[in-house]
This record gives C-alpha cells, structure tokens and sequence, in this order.
C-alpha cells in the first residue's frame, strides 16, 4: 500500500519532530543526572525559610536557573600575609553550574591548623551566561613564621575532578609593639568579703571582648572546683561591666555560688562558649568557633555562721530580707476553728532553703506545718517566699495571734537581724459545738511551777570615756625591771659618799695638800698675769704666795707664815729650785727695801725659775 | 569612710570619739577598724579596749571581743561592766570559765601598775628607812623601824601577784573560730581538737609560725600564731 505524497511529508516532518523531541528530552534528562561523588557523608545545613532544597552527592546542589558550565576552581589566603597566631582566611571560589555546600578542608602544612569556617553563594553573570560562585572559607592559624603553601590538589564537584590552584601564605612574627594576639577569657566575679556556710552569693561569670575575640554566646558552664554549691543561671546578657579597674564590654552570666564548707577554698568553673574571631582586616574570620575557658581562681574566706548571738527565730535564713504584711483570714473564729495566717518574705539570699519559724510551745494555739511557696519577683531580681501557717485556737477570748519569732544572718554586717512576726489582733469565740466549760480549761494541764528566774547576762553599753592611756602592761613590766636598778645604785653612791666623808675625817692632810695646791695653782696664776702686765710688785707678791702654798702641807702652820727659810729648807735636795726661790725671795726684800740702786732681775725672768721651783715644792709634798 | 586614713596626726582620744559616733550609727566595722588601729599601736586604755570588745562582738568575732575585755580588765579590774561582759561572751558562747592559779587570781585584785609600784615602794622604801639613818650617820629611831617592817611585808604581799603578773604573760585567747589544735607545728599537723574562739589558753612554747599551748581541760597543742594572741603581747 502506498500513501498519499501529502500525507508522508506530514508524516515524515512529525515523525522528525518526534525524534529531535525525544532526543532533546533525553540529553535534557542525562544533563539532569546527579553526577557519582566518592566523598564522605555530609552534614548540610538547612537555613529556616529557606524552602526545600534538593541535595545531590558531594553537598552539591543543582541550580534551575544556571547556566551549564564546566565548574573551575581558585584559591587565595585573605590576607596574603599574616601574623603568627592570629587567623587569616583561605578561601576556595568554585565556579559552576551548581552549587558546592562543602569541602573537606585541605590537608594543612606543618605549622599550620586549618578548620572549616563559614560559605556563601551567589550568582554571576560569566560571559555572558549566569553561574554559581560558591566560596567555601577555611580559619587557618599559623604556629610559626615562614612560609606556608596548600599545593594543588582536586576536588570532586559533580563528578567531575576540579583543579584547585596552591595559595600561598606568609606569616611573619609580630612587629614590635604590635599586640599579640588576645584570645577571650572568662572571670568569676565575686563580692570581696567573707562569707557564710549555707550563704547563697549572687556573683557573675564576664567574658569580656578582646580586640581578637567575640564571645557570642555561652553553651555551657560547670564548677571545676572549690567547696562550693554552683548554680549558673544561663541568662547571658551582653553589657558593660568594671573588669579590674576598666571599662569592657561583654557577655555577663549571673551565678549563684553556695559555700558548704568552713575554710579557705578556691573556686573556678568552666565554659564552653562560642566566639568570633576577628582576622587581621578587623572582621570575623570564618565560622563562630568553640572555645573551652578556665576562670582564674576566686578565693573563699567561709565561716560558719556564729553560734554565739544566734537569735531563736533564726531557721537558717542568711542575706537580706524584709517581711511582708502579715494577714489573716479571718478577725473572728470560733474556738477550734482553724486560721490561716500568711507572711511573705522577700529579699536576696538562700531563701529558697529557709525553712518556715516555728511557733513557740505553749502559745495557747495549735499550729499545723506551715506549708511555702516561692515566687520569683517580677523585676525578676529577688524572690518572695510565702509561709501559711493553720493555727487553731484552744480557747475563746480577745487574742492575738501568737508571736513568732523569725530571724535571718546579714552577711555583709555580719549580724543577726530580728523580723520577728508580730501577733495580729483576732477575736475567738466560744464554739456552739463544743461544751466548753470552766472546768475543761481547767482540766487543762497545769504547768508546772516556774524555777526562779535568774537574770540573763547582757551586753553593757560603751564606755564615754577612754581613760589614761597606756601601752600593754608587758612594757611596763620590762620597764619595771629597768627601775628597780636604780634604787641599789644611789644606795650604792650614799655609802660611797659615806665611806669617803669617814676616810677624809681620818686623814685631815689630804684636804690641806688639796687646798694648798689649790692656792698654789691660783697664785701662780696671778704671777704670770702679773708678768703680762709688767707689774713687778705683783709678781713678786703672787711669786711668794705661791712658794709658800706650795711648802705649806708639810706644816701644819698656816702659808703666809712661812718664813723664808723655813721654804728653802723644803728645796734642800734641788740646788736650782733653792736658787730660783731664793731669787724670788731677796728680788721682793729688794723692792721693798732698797733705796732703788740695787737691780731687781725682770719678772718675765723670774717666772720659769718660780714655776720650777713651786714644782719641785709640789713633788716634795 | 570614717576610718578610711586613720591619719598620724589624730589623737587617740579623737580616734577613740569618732569609733563611738560610728558605733551610735551602727557602722560596727567602722567603730572596729578605728578600735584596733589604736590596739595595734599600741595605744591601750580601758576605755578603748572595753569598746573594743563589744564592737567585735557585734561584728559576730566573739575571739577578739572576749580579747579586748579581757585587756581593760587587765587595766582595770574594777570595772563591773567588762567583767559582766566577759561573763556574757562565756555564757553566749558556751566557753569554759578558765581556772586560773590562785596568785593569779590575786593579781587581778589590782591593776598590774598598782601592784609594781607597791612592790618597788615596799621593798626600797624598807630597805632605805633600815639604811639611811646609817649612812647619814643619825641614831636609827623606833619609827623608822616600824615604818620599815610595814613596807617590806607589804612587799612580801605583792610577791605572789608578781609572779602571777609574770605568769598571766603567757595567757592569750584564740581568736579564730575553730582553730584547729595539732599534733605537731605543721600544715599537715593531725588535728587534736577544734578550739573555740574566745577560749583562754596559755603558750608553753613557740616554734616558728605555730604555739604549743594549753587550754582548759589540758587540752594542749600546736595552733598557728594566727590564730591565738597574747592578752600581753
């Protein structure tokens, strides 16, 4: 059978469309075909809003809109020289038809450590067709100077070998003066006083910025030690805050810190917080990273809570607390009926472990176990604690409730303050119900007689004024014991002193030897003033007083009686002293009696001949 | 700050005036730091040491209150107040009365000066009433005699309270809570027993940083000299 010309060309035109349709929608399928990866499973990400992504081998996503191309690959350090120990940036730019969402980091040259960081795509138009640009980012720190090459090596993109160029890195030491590299670090803040067993302190862990680092966000916080209870409360706030002295900025996690042991102890604590780091250009460098940081250690000064002033309302409560408005539930009961009286406590401190005060024996009501509840304040800075007590009245009559006695410890002034709960006025009535008579309460059982009262001792009041003032009484001990040398000393002198009157009063020439040399020595004396001024008289005058004094002690008689002889007869043994004094001698006969012819030899001559010969005299006497 | 620079150029006596305003204000470690910078420098009075003390009781350290009392009664022990104080701090804190020797008991019967100076006056003022009208060479006369005989047995009175003026020197209180009384004069020391602060005890011997000392009930170990203070220093 033959067809119809008209129909074949149809025929034939629709059966080529057929196939050019058939053969493009299969290059369009195989084009379409994820390629075959040979990596490791890997972790993508998905960002929230971000829709559904397809996800082929490798993290490669294919993109609807690009454009076929045959993907390359480059790859560069930002910056192209770095600092030891401060992060550069290595980056790997894919270019293709496809998305790549992850690398395997390149194995990294001795000396250098490389992590992933973070990528970014986008789309470009690339001679004219649009393709994907992905950049995968690496941190890379450098241990040492020198200079650091990731060679060349392929990466698998959609099943296809890509060619990734060596990137060069130069690291230097840091210059003089540039500051090393400021890695975040984390510090326990505590009040600086002494503390209580069983006290809750509020303290805050800072982790402050460093021109390097940016603490982000705190993942985690434990205690590493100190004989403490803590309790983090993982609300981190990002504010400015007093770090020794300076102003910094930073992340701030209030802590409770609980101590349980008397002592010293040394408290630190752990956090893994995540961090920024900043490159060399002043911006972030690759992905937030994990950094584990050690507070320094905070000594603790811990002691017990005194025993001695402990009030008997005090339950263990430690801090700073006030008391709430007392209520009741009612002004009016009936005997047995039971009241509830509630009283709010509210302040800082461990008031969660507080236990209710308990109500005195013996008050005239029975009292249930109070029941709490503790609500956190909405400034969300303290928390009030609500006890309700259940009291029932045993008997009717106008009454208060009863008193109960409460007390918390203040820390910081180291005191026990009393908050005692006042009694509230309530009527109680006797109960219809009940037949209470006079007997019954009398049927109550009697207590038993007081034993006399004995006056408890108490604390005086100051003193107005100092008295004298006085060193420790050792002082004066010691200087007791340096006076007492005094006494046995001046009895010591007196009987010197006596000993001495009693042996001159036996030997009397030795008092007449001492005052005639005295007056010896003050007779010769006038001689030589006399010899100054030239006054002959005088000189002879002194010159005989002093030969006479000085022959005196021999004698009992007095000096001036002394004849002339009777003086040179004490100068026997000296020729040359008996011929001076003779000399003296006849020069004053001479002066006094001569008609003035005889020649008077000059004083200034005489003098050293006297001197000799009142010596001579001395040595003989 | 009332006591932020207890200045040199403040008396005690404005010191001790300014601790009394600070007290009257409740700030107790005000009063307390201006108190024992006088203590410390050695500036004792009854007065002060009395006031001492009931600050630091109030700042919650019963071991220097029982301390400073303890020290205005050693300048003044007829003061009834620090006495009742004293009785207070014990029975608060339940510490042991300490038994004291009874010639030091008999020293506490006057201030440590009054008991010097009778001693000197005493034994001096007898011996020169017997020696003086010899020396002076005058007839010893009946009066001097018995004047003599007065003086040296009033010195041979004061002698047991100078032995126990000697002996109280050893007499110190532990001022920390707890301190722990060892075996030997180490860190490491096994630990005998805790004494309590305000507990009276007396040194026996020093080595280094630790004393051997003795408190009531023959309770005897080495506590660091931290911990435990001279009532005489």
């Amino acid at each position: 059978m033959r067809a119809a010309p008209g129909s074949s060309i149809f025929a034939r035109v629709r059966g080529s469309a057929l196939v050019v349709l058939l053969a493009s929608f299969a290059a369009a399928v195989a084009q379409q075909e994820p390629p075959i990866i040979r990596q490791p499973p890997l972790r993508i990400e998905v960002q929230p809003g971000s829709g559904p992504v397809r996800i082929g081998p490798n993290g490669v996503v294919p993109q609807p809109g690009a454009t076929p191309v045959e993907p390359a690959a480059s790859a560069s350090f930002e910056p192209a020289e770095g600092r030891v120990g401060r992060p550069v940036e290595y980056r790997i730019t894919i270019t293709g038809s496809q998305r790549v969402m992850e690398l395997p980091p390149p194995e990294a040259p001795e000396g250098l450590t490389i992590t992933q960081g973070a990528r970014s795509f986008s789309m470009q138009a690339l001679n004219g067709q649009l393709v994907n640009m992905s950049t995968l980012r690496f941190t890379v720190q450098a241990a040492r100077a020198g200079e650091f090459t990731i060679p060349a090596h392929t990466v698998d993109v959609g099943g296809k070998q890509v060619r990734v160029p060596a990137a060069q890195l130069i690291v230097r030491d840091a210059a003089p003066g540039e500051a090393v590299y400021q890695a975040a670090r984390a510090f326990l803040d505590l009040p600086k006083r002494d503390f209580f067993i069983g006290e809750t302190i509020r303290g805050r862990l800072l982790v402050p910025e460093t021109p390097d680092e940016m603490p982000q966000y705190v993942q985690h916080v434990s205690k590493t030690s100190g004989a403490v209870l803590f309790k983090p409360t993982m609300r981190t706030r990002r504010e400015q805050f007093t770090l020794d002295g300076k102003l910094r900025s930073g992340l701030v996690m209030p802590v409770e810190v609980t101590p349980i042991l008397a002592g010293e102890s040394s408290v630190n604590c752990e956090l893994v917080v995540y961090v920024a780091r900043t490159g060399v250009a002043g911006r972030q460098v690759g992905f937030t990273s994990q950094s584990t940081l050690v507070t320094p250690d905070v000594k603790l000064h811990t002691r017990l809570v005194p025993e001695i002033g402990r009030p008997a309302g005090f339950t263990g409560a430690i801090g700073k607390f006030t008391l709430g408005q007392p209520k009741l539930s009612a002004t009016e009961i009936e005997v047995g009926e039971p009241l509830t009286l509630t009283v709010s406590l509210r302040g800082e401190g461990n008031l969660e472990s507080v236990p209710p005060p308990e109500l005195p024996d013996g008050a005239g009501w029975t009292a249930y176990r109070p029941t709490s509840q503790l609500q956190p304040d909405e400034d969300g800075d303290g928390v009030t604690k609500t006890f309700t007590f259940t009291l029932v009245p045993k008997r009717d009559g106008r009454k208060g409730t009863p008193s109960l006695p409460f007390a918390f410890f203040d820390p910081e002034k180291s005191m026990f303050v009393d908050i005692s709960i006042p009694p509230l006025p309530v009527l109680v009535k006797p109960s219809p119900n009940a037949a209470a008579t006079p007997a019954d309460v009398k049927a109550e059982p009697v207590t038993p007689g007081e034993p006399p009262r004995t006056a408890e001792p108490a604390l005086t009041g100051l003193a107005e004024k100092p008295g004298s003032w006085s060193g420790s009484p050792r002082l004066l001990l010691r200087n007791f014991l340096l006076i007492q040398i005094a006494p046995p000393v001046a009895l010591l002198v007196l009987w010197a002193w006596r000993k001495r009157r009693e042996h001159l009063a036996a030997h009397p020439e030795i008092l007449r030897r001492r005052r005639a040399r005295a007056a010896c020595r003050r007779a010769l004396a006038d001689a030589r003033v006399a010899v100054r001024r030239g006054d002959q008289a005088a000189f002879l005058n002194a010159g005989i007083g002093a030969l006479r004094e000085a022959a005196a002690p021999l004698d009992t008689a007095e000096a001036g009686s002394l004849t002339r002889e009777e003086v040179l007869s004490r100068l026997r043994g000296d020729e040359a002293a008996a011929r001076a004094a003779r000399a003296v001698f006849e020069s004053a006969e001479a002066a006094r009696y001569a008609s003035g012819t005889t020649a008077v030899p000059e004083a200034s001559a005489l003098m050293p001949e006297l001197e000799r010969a009142v010596k001579r005299l001395e040595v003989t006497t | 700050m009332l006591f932020a620079c207890v200045s040199q150029a403040e008396t005690p006596d404005e010191i001790f005036s300014k601790a009394g305003a600070a007290f009257a204000k409740q700030e107790y470690g005000e009063a307390a730091y201006g108190l024992r910078a006088l203590s410390a420098g050695n500036n004792w009075s009854h007065g002060a040491q009395h006031n001492l003390g009931i600050v630091e009781w109030r700042v919650a350290r019963p071991g220097p209150a029982v301390l400073a009392w303890e020290r205005a009664h050693a300048l003044d022990p007829f003061d009834r107040n620090t006495i009742a104080n004293l009785r207070f701090a014990r029975s608060k804190a339940n510490l042991v009365e300490p038994e004291r020797l009874w010639f030091e008991r008999y020293s506490e019967w006057l201030p440590a000066p009054a008991w010097l100076g009778a001693a000197s006056l005493g034994l001096w003022g007898g011996v020169l009433l017997l020696v003086m009208p010899r020396l002076f060479g005058t007839r010893r006369a009946d009066w001097h005699q018995g004047v003599a005989a007065l003086l040296l047995a009033a010195f041979l009175l004061t002698t047991p309270a100078m032995m126990g003026l000697y002996t109280r020197g050893n007499a110190g209180v532990v001022i920390e809570e707890e301190a722990s009384l060892r075996l030997t004069p180490t860190t490491e020391g096994e630990p005998l027993a805790k004494l309590q602060g305000g507990e009276l005890a007396r040194i026996e011997r020093e080595r280094g940083d630790y004393l051997y000392i003795r408190a009531e009930g023959d309770r005897a170990g080495w506590v660091k000299r931290a911990e435990f203070e001279k009532i005489w220093p």
